[in-house]
Parts: structure tokens; sequence; C-alpha cells
């Protein structure tokens, strides 16, 4: 069941050639509305980085020993959602508690990347792919990498481009939108290297 | 669907959920219980043991020691800052817009924005513990001129408050029309420090102003008004021979308490008390100021008009106070400066006054 | 499109009754970025940004500040500053600005007014305030106004 694929790979193609937002298109909410500003960006990148690690790992080991055995595969979205709402609300009192400055810097993002539909996706391509756990979790990080990857590359672009002389039309979502397209595009270029479906 | 995958699956969802809520309560607790911490206040004079968990700013007004603040916690006023020696964790990104590097060495900190996690080592001003809450019943209410009003309110039975001629308080508003939450701005006192059971505001009022708009239109006699005070280190020092006193509107207020001030301790200093304003009906007080001069030779009472109408047909000093001002301060030896008034007029004023030699230490004004 | 969490404190500042009394959106259902981007846009199209608008309104406050109270001539302008004690926040709590209302009149009759956190939401935020509000002014009409286009 388990398809025979290196990790590493995994790993490097979930960041190139299937990165979560410029060839899935998941988590494009928080990607467009968190990246005019570099800084924040960069902060919400690394918070859903750090969820998405915790959360594969963890459903990983709720699928494979709760929800396969009864065979109650229709369960899994609702227990997926449940699993990762509140990982990040222990993560929130963890960081509040632990690293303030951390939690400082991510505390507002926290609550969204609940609903940030790039850690569901990725909680369900591992299980419909058949990820054994070292893949899920490389898997993990590595889609975690490519969205803080696409994150900051829009927000640092946004930034450069906020000041630049514009079409009025052009300007605000419509430029997020070309940018993201254009960026897409590019990351074609990565395909040739390995494709994992 | 039979009955044993309907049992299954409630079973298995009940299971989660429960797993779920219970893994959630026991990290609150472990996470978020920062049991008993002790707040040391300046070097043991103090020592507070309390709940941690809560922000210092409401810690501490728990415990009766309210830190000035304009915001209530939104972290836009930067007033509550206090200096945290130790327990306080690295500086966070709320506070980097108003905390300068200087205030960062002294390690000064917005109360509003830490949170109390461990014990902590604090110091405070001795004046903040002076600071109390009074429900004050409104007594008096009267125009003063066409945009001032003057309030006299009654502390409660029994109750007095001290307070150093110069100082402000912070009063509170009620919601009214579309301000649904309480707010609250910072008003100096204008009467007399030995009369410590009524205390008198001067209220001007401010267009759009949240504050001064209920004030003046919500406001009646026999309303109860929230206070907190004393606050504020606009008070007389009196190393000098002399006060230059200088005013603008109703920032008459805390100068007509320190005149009353000095008046009544018997000192010895001469006062000037130069108080601008636009035309005749922006000033008043004037038959007030007119008979203290005539009781006390020691002071003197100049208003100046920037522009008076013809009708008002006007003796004094027709001009800017700084015009005044120039005129009639030669130096600033032996002298300090006292003033309160708008922005605009206290930068023209203290730019004159240190032409004339007066200097940071001997000139002193709020900063709110 | 979903809210970026650092705005909730602001849209929260800018209600009616919080940092002042009538607020800074009026009747204007808009979000508050979309309305920057909307008047940013009104703006390029009147041929001038946002710091040209707010240097030229500083140093009309400026001139009449040399005389607060009473009406100052100023290239064309008359001026009239008037202050009041204490300052207030800006909604993007970035800045206290002193309570300071301009009032300028030209020539030909047109006047327009402002404060001194007016002057900073445009020239640090680009935020010319919601329809309605008491302070809005139109991004158009206002390059027109102190530029004379």
């Amino acid at each position: 069941m388990t398809p025979n694929i290196n990790p590493l790979i995994i790993f490097i193609a979930s960041i190139f050639t299937s990165n979560m937002i410029l060839s899935n298109f998941l988590g494009m909410c928080s990607y467009l509305s968190v990246s005019s500003e570099y800084k924040t960006a960069n902060g919400l990148g690394m918070a859903v980085t750090l969820v998405l690690v915790l959360t594969t790992a963890i459903n990983w080991l709720i699928y494979t020993y709760i929800i396969v055995p009864p065979e109650l595969y229709y369960l899994q979205y609702i227990i997926f959602i449940m699993v990762i709402a509140a990982l990040v609300q222990i993560l929130e009192m963890g960081l509040d508690r632990y690293s303030p400055d951390l939690h400082a810097k991510l505390g507002i993002f926290l609550p969204l990347i609940t609903v940030n539909c790039a850690i569901l996706g990725v909680t369900l391509f591992m299980v419909i792919r058949h990820y054994n756990f070292v893949q899920s979790l490389l898997f993990g990080l590595g889609s975690g990498l490519g969205w803080w990857l696409a994150i900051n590359m829009l927000a640092a672009m946004r930034e450069k481009l906020a000041s630049a002389k514009l079409p009025p039309g052009v300007k605000g979502p419509a430029l997020s939108f070309i940018i993201t397209g254009i960026m897409a595009m590019a990351f074609i270029g990565f395909s040739g290297i390995f494709t994992i479906q | 669907m039979d009955f044993q995958a309907i049992l299954k699956t409630v079973g298995i969802l009940s299971l989660v959920s429960a797993a779920l809520s219970v893994i959630i309560s026991i990290a609150e607790g472990v996470l978020n219980n920062y049991g008993i911490v002790e707040l040391d206040i300046n070097n043991g004079k103090k020592k507070l043991q309390v709940k941690g968990g809560s922000s210092l700013l409401s810690t501490l007004a728990s415990e009766k020691i309210f830190i000035p603040s304009a915001c209530g916690g939104k972290a836009t006023c930067g007033l509550c800052k206090v200096s945290v020696q130790e327990g306080a964790g690295p500086l966070l990104m709320t506070e980097e817009p108003y905390i300068t590097p200087e205030e960062r060495k002294q390690n000064m900190r917005l109360s509003c924005q830490i949170k109390v996690k461990t014990n902590m080592k604090l110091l405070i001003p001795e004046a903040l513990f002076n600071i109390r809450e009074f429900i004050c019943e409104l007594v008096e209410i009267e125009d003063m001129t066409y945009d001032i009003k003057r309030l006299r309110m009654k502390l409660p039975e029994g109750q007095t408050i001290d307070f150093k001629a110069g100082q402000f308080m912070q009063f509170y508003t009620k919601p009214y029309g579309k301000v649904k939450e309480e707010v609250f701005r910072a008003y100096s006192i204008s009467s007399k420090a030995t009369e410590k059971d009524h205390l008198e505001l001067l209220i001007r009022l401010v267009p759009n102003g949240i504050c001064t708009t209920y004030v003046h239109t919500v406001l009646k006699v026999g309303d109860k008004v929230r206070l907190s005070g004393p606050y504020g280190d606009f008070y007389l020092r009196g190393d000098c021979e002399e006060l230059i006193m200088i005013a603008g509107g109703s920032g008459l207020a805390p100068i007509r308490s320190l005149v009353y001030d000095v008046i009544e301790k018997g000192l010895p200093h001469k006062m000037r008390f130069f108080f601008g304003a636009n035309t005749l009906r922006d000033l008043y007080y004037v038959d007030e100021f007119e008979q203290i001069e005539k009781d006390y030779p020691q002071f003197k009472f100049i208003p100046c008009l920037a522009r008076p109408e013809p009708s008002d047909n006007w003796q004094g000093v027709t001009g800017f106070v700084t015009v005044a001002l120039q005129d009639q301060v030669d130096t600033g030896e032996g002298k300090e400066a006292y003033l309160c008034g708008s922005p605009g007029m206290l930068d023209a004023c203290i730019k004159i006054l240190k032409e004339k030699g007066f200097t940071d230490e001997t000139i002193f004004y709020d900063k709110f | 499109m979903k809210q970026n969490p650092k705005d909730i404190p602001v849209v929260e500042s800018l209600r009616a009754g919080i940092l002042t009394r009538d607020g800074f959106m009026g009747e204007d259902t808009r979000p508050f970025t979309q309305i920057i981007m909307d008047d940013a846009a009104l703006l390029a199209s009147a041929g001038t940004t946002p710091e040209e608008v707010a240097d030229k309104m500083t140093e009309l406050t400026k001139a009449g500040l040399t005389a607060t109270g009473t009406p100052v001539d100023y290239q064309g302008f008359t001026v009239t500053v008037e202050e009041y004690m204490g300052k207030l926040g800006c909604p993007f709590r970035d800045h206290r600005a002193p309570k300071r209302n301009t009032e300028v009149v030209r020539k030909d009759g047109r006047q327009m007014a402002w404060t001194d956190l007016t002057i900073h939401l445009i020239k640090q935020h680009g935020f010319f305030q919601g329809k309605g509000s008491p302070y809005r002014l139109e991004p158009d009409r206002l390059a027109a106004f102190l530029f004379d286009k």
C-alpha cells in the first residue's frame, strides 16, 4: 500500500514541484490577506510550518490507530479538524508560557491557522497517498516550508510594489493574483525534477 | 447503516472529543496557571502576593495601585509605563513604538501589555500609591465661557483627597449615544488643595470630543461621576523667587490651584500669571484674580487678548501671550515657569523662555 | 477574503466611541482596507500622492500655528488653527497626535478642515476615513483644493 518513495524526495517535491499554494492552490485566503507585510507573512509562514508538522504527525497516528481499525473513514474529516483546532489552542498556550516573544509575534495568526485549508489538505493528501509515518512527517514539513516560501515571496514582492506606480485597476488583490499566477508558472519549471502525483 | 455502526461512530467521536477536551483542560491547567506570584515593588518596600495570568496593569489595579493610562489597555496611549527590573520577558511588538531607547535601558515596559507570569521586581514612583478611585456627586455645573464649564464634585461622605496643587484627575464617562464603552480623559484640578472633600475641574468643549461632549451635553447636577487620581508631577517646586505662570483656555485650572496654594501656605514667592485668550468672551475668573491681585501684592494677573473685538473695549495687553512674555520677563534667573495650555502655545512659550535663560529644570508643564 | 488578524484591533479602534466620539468610518460599510485602496486610486487619478497631500496640509497647519486661533493668510489660503489640550491616539497605534483643528478657506470660497490626526492617517496609512465620518476628505477634491487643479 505505502508507495515506495524516498521520504527525502517527498520532502523536496512538496516544497517545489507540488507546492501547496503554487500547484495545489490550498491555503489561499491567509496567503492573500496576510501578505502585505514581509514581517508578518514570515511569522505566519513559520506558524503554519510548525502546525503542519505537528498535525500531520498526530493525525497520522490517529488515522492509523483509531480510524482505520473500525473502518470509520467517513469520520476522518471531523476528527482531523478537531485535532487541528485543539492542537492550535494548546500550542498557543504553550508558546505564551515558554516563548512569549514568539507568541507575541505569532499570537494573532495562530487562530487563523485552524481554518487554513493547507493544513487539512496536507493531512488528507497523506491519507489518500497512503504515506507511512516518516513520509508523512517529511511531507508535512516540506509542505509547510513550501507554503512559507510562497507567502514570503509574495509578501516581499508586494512590499516592493507598494510604492510602484501602477494602473489603479491592477493595484491590490488583482496584483496579488497576477504575481501568484506568474510564480505558479515559474514553479512548473521544477516539475521536470520529479513528481509525486 | 446498522445499529452497531452508529454505536461505533458515536463512541469513537465522543472518545476523541473527550480525549481532546481533557488534553486541552490539562494543558490549560498546566500552561495557563501561573499560581500565586510575588510582586516586589521598590526593592522590597511593598510585597504583593497576586494570582498570575493577567496583565500587570489590571493586576496592579486590583491591588489598588493605579498606573496612569489613557486607553484602557489597548496599547494606543503608551502612558502606563512601569519600570520592571525582573520577570517581564522580552519587549513585545506592541510595546516597541512607545519605548524609547533610553527607557529601554531603564527597563520601562507597558504594563497593559505584559502578563504577570513569574515573580516580578517593579519600580513604581511613591506618588502613585496615593492614587485612589472616587465616586463623586456632581453638585455644580456652570458655564465659565461659551465653551468652558466648571464642574464641582463632592467626594463620598467621609472620604478625602490629598493632592498637590497642579495635579490632574482622570474622569470616566458613562456610555452615551454612539459611545458604548466607558472612556476616560485627564483634567487638571482647579480647586484649592486645602479643600479636601470637593474637587473642581474646568472642561473645554472639544469639537467631536468624546468626553467633553459628554460633560457639556449629558452630565447634570446630581449625577454620579467616577474619578481617579491624583496624577502628575506638575506641582510647585518653589526653589526660586518668582513664579511665571502661563495658561490658555482651560489651562487656567491647575494655575488657579497653584496660586491659592502659594497664598494659603503663606509662601513668599512673587507670581505673575499670563493668561492668553482670543477675545474678551474667552476670559473668565477675571474678577477673582483681580481680587487676589488687590489682596496679595505678590500676585500679578496679566490677561492677553490676541484679537480683541472693538466692542470689547480692551485696555490690557493686546497680542499673543508670547509677546507679553517677550516684553515683560527679562531673565530666567531666580524664576520657575509653570505652563498649561495647548501644545502649540506651550512650544512657542518654551522657546521664548529658553532664550531668556530658563532651563528644562525650571520649566514645568503637563505632557498629556 | 479573510481578515488579516492584525487588522482586528484597528477595526475596533475605528468604531465610534472608542478613540473619538464619531469614529472614523461614518456610514461606510466597506472594510477600511478597501477604502484605502479605492481612495488611493482616486488620488492617483488626481495625479498626486498621499505624501504630497499630507505635506501640503502640514505646511498649511504650520502656517496657521504662527497665530493660533486667528486667521492667517498664506499663499492664497486663509488658515485658522484651533488647539485643544491633550492628544489623540491613532487607530493604527503608531502615533499620538495633538488635538488640533485646521480650517482652510480659499479665495474662491471653497473650504476644508482637518485635524493633525487626519494628516497622520493620510500620510502614514493612506486612510481618508469612511464616507460620513466628520473628518472624511474626498481625495480628489482635497487634491484639487490644495494644488488648485
